[in-house]
């Protein structure tokens, strides 16, 4: 609910500032009508153009800031109160229900337990490829990291938003590095199975599984100071 | 059964086949990139065009099959030819100024170069320590890395994979050729053709594969920007429209009015906010998340120091590395501003003359490295989200602080807006190959390195190339509205029309119409828009006011039907099937409007 008032009160907000922000102050109106009048009757040239500025005098910027300030300074603070009014709501909402543990769309990310199923994966491609010749066919153990990455890494990632709210951003980042750089080697053992190379896919598996348990120690760290 | 060490062939990821073929292909892409951007007034990217010819030359002719080798080759393109964007939009407007204003005339070329490779190396330098946060932590998309990670993947993935990649392609295909040959137009204004709605309250659709495409591969994330391009298009300018707020001059017949008053409101209202609200944003941005930056880069440092320990080779390039090539990088820059001063310039470098010089040298190395950092992580972030640059806004900012932190000299202007255009584009290059590194499993290190080690040339060759075509045996521009061709509307005519809008706005600086206040009071919106808990909402709203709303609206279609195809049909289905239709949308457009405008070129047509 909170949520949605928010979003509300952005969106009102951002149409108030934005649009009082975009108001031209009394002496540009003038400039710029003029400049329209010489630009339609004899042509848009320079000349033309820059003696309209000679008569009318554009502002210098910081007249020009004060001008608008004057005509639409006070809409563009009403709507800047609206924006942050609205921010705040929203993160109360965001708060409350990373407290409460709802859901939401992305489900409740159970970091350990999506590590500990991908490893169990991808201990099935270590054993697939282990004995595996350069350039054989590899289409299973490829199947099996693409499963891995649409049925348990993508929904992880998705559901990231949740992880920061429980352990912030510098914690976060502790773990998910580590985390990311094991995804980056799972796929480079996929790319390295496509060309051929078993030795160099087995070395990104090996390099990949190694992150993966550092990402969860990483992760267990974290959660443990809070 | 394990292959036995003598049946292992290398599997080469930054070698030297692949640093060659990408040398030469940038070398080509930026000198013909130029060349076409001038005449036709918009740039290329080269990142697709690099995979396939990797494709072709060093899997196909060569034999080597390497995924991580084709990225490496791609990377080292593109990093080459995304100077030729950059240097494009900003060098020939001095040129074409020279033609009124003859103290403007013979730039000096060394600062010109010290200025432009500073800007290349500081903006793949700026970007490093920034990809764990825009690659691994905030996740943005990249549609145009996807596409590429997509091509170079190719391969391996199933025959219908590849189907859908060329059902896409060929869609592109046909709809930019289509639109190319005026069947169709690029613009599709339903309100104006139904007489439903004027000009100021646009519905109109911008025809483009890659735009939707792009918009596809964002899905729910690109949202906010489709619905700041409505808040822009659909509200507030018919509230300025019907409050009054912009006068229609007398002269302007009624049938116009709709279109004078939709210029107006763009160009003079929506556009300099949405700027203002990009810079706010961006600031914003890099303040929240310095908590994820700073832990990305006590990361690095970690890393880099285990992989001493361990006699392995590190995953990034080292902070040392980096932190030296930005200071060399601020040297240039300060030399740069040195030898642009006009006293240096006509009475050459002595001790007092550089005394003189000093602070307002200092002060363009200090403003000028800082907004070249903002403006990168503003491309950055902007091309993450939505594949879309920009740049000329940014430039444009640029040559405004540089007009007057040097007293109004056009050439130190130019110039830095030479280094922040060079900057900026690196950023996004530099991130969207990461990205797709990432998706295919590359080294970040080699990436970088490689990008690193060749960011002096597109600039060199660039600048080149703009200096070869400007001269003329009798001394008359080579380039330009003011040029022979172009005055005698030849087929050689290069009319320059990108460097004709910047040439404009610096005029315009001339006569002190800087929108200030549209910059500012946009700045502390994007900033207030930053405490809102979703990632990047303001850079996607101020870019969002900054573009024609045809191109946001079909955009949003796009995000729009991803988002429905997800609900209907799964996760599995948009990796399987809409990514790839989606990276042939992209890559499919890019392929024919390259070659459209390669035999539009050759033929001589304007």
């Amino acid at each position: 609910m909170k949520g949605n008032i928010g979003l509300a009160l952005l969106a009102l907000g951002i149409v108030v500032s934005a649009s009082f922000a975009a108001r031209n102050g009394a002496r540009h109106t003038a400039y710029r009508t003029a400049v329209g009048e010489v630009a339609h009757t004899e042509g848009a040239a320079k000349a033309e153009a820059q003696a309209v500025q000679a008569d009318i005098g554009l502002p210098p910027p910081s007249q020009r800031l004060q001008e608008w300030f004057a005509v639409g300074g006070l809409g563009w603070l009403g709507g800047l109160v609206l924006i942050v009014g609205g921010a705040a709501l929203a993160r109360m909402q965001q708060a409350e229900d990373n407290a409460g543990g709802e859901e939401g769309a992305a489900g409740r990310v159970d970091f350990p337990g999506t590590i500990t199923a991908v490893r169990e994966r991808l201990a099935e491609v270590t054993t697939l490829i282990a004995d595996l010749k350069m350039d054989a066919d590899s289409t299973r153990p490829r199947e099996i990291l693409d499963d891995v990455r649409a049925d348990l890494i993508e929904p992880l990632v998705d559901g990231r938003g949740q992880l920061i709210a429980r352990h912030g951003l510098a914690g976060f980042a502790e773990y998910f590095g580590t985390f990311s750089a094991a995804e980056r080697n799972m796929y480079r053992c996929w790319s390295a199975l496509t060309d051929g190379h078993s030795v160099a896919a087995r070395e990104a598996l090996a390099t990949s599984l190694v992150a993966f348990d550092a990402c969860l120690a990483q992760y267990q760290d974290v959660d443990r100071r809070g | 059964m394990s292959a036995s060490p003598a049946d292992v062939r290398p599997w080469p990821e930054l070698s030297i086949p692949a640093m060659l073929f990408g040398t030469l292909q940038g070398v080509v892409m930026t000198a013909s990139f130029v060349y076409i951007a001038l005449k036709l007034g918009f740039g290329l990217g080269g990142s697709t065009v690099a995979a396939i010819l990797g494709f072709v030359a060093l899997r196909g002719v060569m034999g080597r099959k390497s995924i991580v080798e084709n990225n490496i080759n791609q990377t080292v393109a593109s990093g080459i030819n995304t100077a030729s964007s950059g240097v494009v939009f900003t060098l020939p407007a001095l040129f074409l100024l020279s033609v009124a204003d003859p103290t403007l005339r013979d730039p000096p070329v060394v600062p010109l170069l010290l200025s432009a490779i500073a800007g290349s190396l500081m903006g793949i330098v700026l970007i490093i320590p920034l990809r764990k946060q825009m690659v691994e932590f905030e996740r943005l998309k990249f549609p145009s890395g996807v596409a590429v990670a997509t091509l170079l993947k190719s391969p391996g993935e199933g025959l219908s994979q590849g189907l859908v990649l060329v059902a896409g392609a060929a869609i592109a295909v046909l709809l930019t050729v289509v639109v190319n040959l005026g069947v169709v137009a690029e613009d599709v204004d339903i309100g104006k053709i139904t007489g439903l709605a004027p000009e100021w309250l646009p519905i109109a659709l911008y025809v483009s594969a890659a735009n939707f495409g792009a918009g596809l591969l964002s899905g729910k994330g690109g949202l906010p920007f489709a619905l700041g391009g409505v808040l822009a298009w659909w509200v507030i300018s018919p509230v300025a429209v019907t409050s009054g707020w912009v006068p229609v001059p007398d002269a302007v017949p009624a049938a116009e009015t709709g279109g004078y008053l939709a210029g107006e409101v763009y160009g003079q209202m929506l556009r300099p906010v949405g700027i203002g609200m990009l810079i706010g944003g961006a600031l914003a941005g890099v303040v929240s998340a310095f908590p994820a930056v700073s832990g990305a880069l006590r990361s690095l440092q970690a890393a880099a120091k285990l992989a001493r320990e361990q006699g392995a080779s590190p995953e990034e390039l080292s902070p040392t590395v980096l932190g030296a090539s930005a200071v060399g990088a601020l040297v240039m820059l300060f030399g740069s501003a040195i030898f642009t001063n006009p006293d240096i310039r006509v009475g050459g470098l002595d001790g007092a003359a550089f005394v003189a010089a000093l602070p307002v040298a200092l002060a363009v190395t200090v403003v000028g490295g800082l907004w070249l950092a903002l403006a990168g992580i503003i491309v950055a972030q902007a091309t993450g989200a939505t594949d879309i640059s920009p740049l000329s806004g940014l430039a444009l900012i640029a040559v405004t602080l540089m007009f007057f932190i040097t007293g109004g000299d056009v050439t130190a202007a130019v110039f830095l807006g030479v280094a922040v255009c060079i900057a900026t584009s690196q950023c996004a290059d530099m991130m969207q190959d990461l990205k797709t590194g990432h998706l295919v499993g590359s080294r970040p290190r080699d990436q970088q390195l490689a990008q690193l080690l060749l960011c002096w040339l597109g600039p060199l060759i660039a600048i080149g190339v703009i200096y070869l075509l400007w001269q003329t045996p009798d001394g008359s521009p080579g380039f330009g509205p003011d040029s022979y061709a172009c005055m005698n509307k030849e087929p050689g005519c290069l009319s320059a029309p990108q460097a004709g809008a910047l040439q404009g706005m610096i005029e315009a600086l001339r006569s002190s119409d800087a929108a200030v206040d549209k910059y500012l009071s946009g700045a502390v919106i994007g900033g207030a828009l930053s405490i809102f808990p979703i990632g990047g909402i303001a850079v996607l709203f101020g870019l969002a006011m900054y573009l024609p709303f045809s191109i946001t609206l079909a955009y949003g279609v796009g995000n729009v039907v991803a988002m429905v195809l997800e609900a209907r049909l799964g996760r599995v289905f948009i990796g399987r099937k809409l990514v790839p239709f989606a990276a042939g949308l992209i890559v499919g457009e890019a392929l024919t409007q390259l070659f459209w405008n390669l035999a539009k070129t050759a033929m001589g047509a304007s």
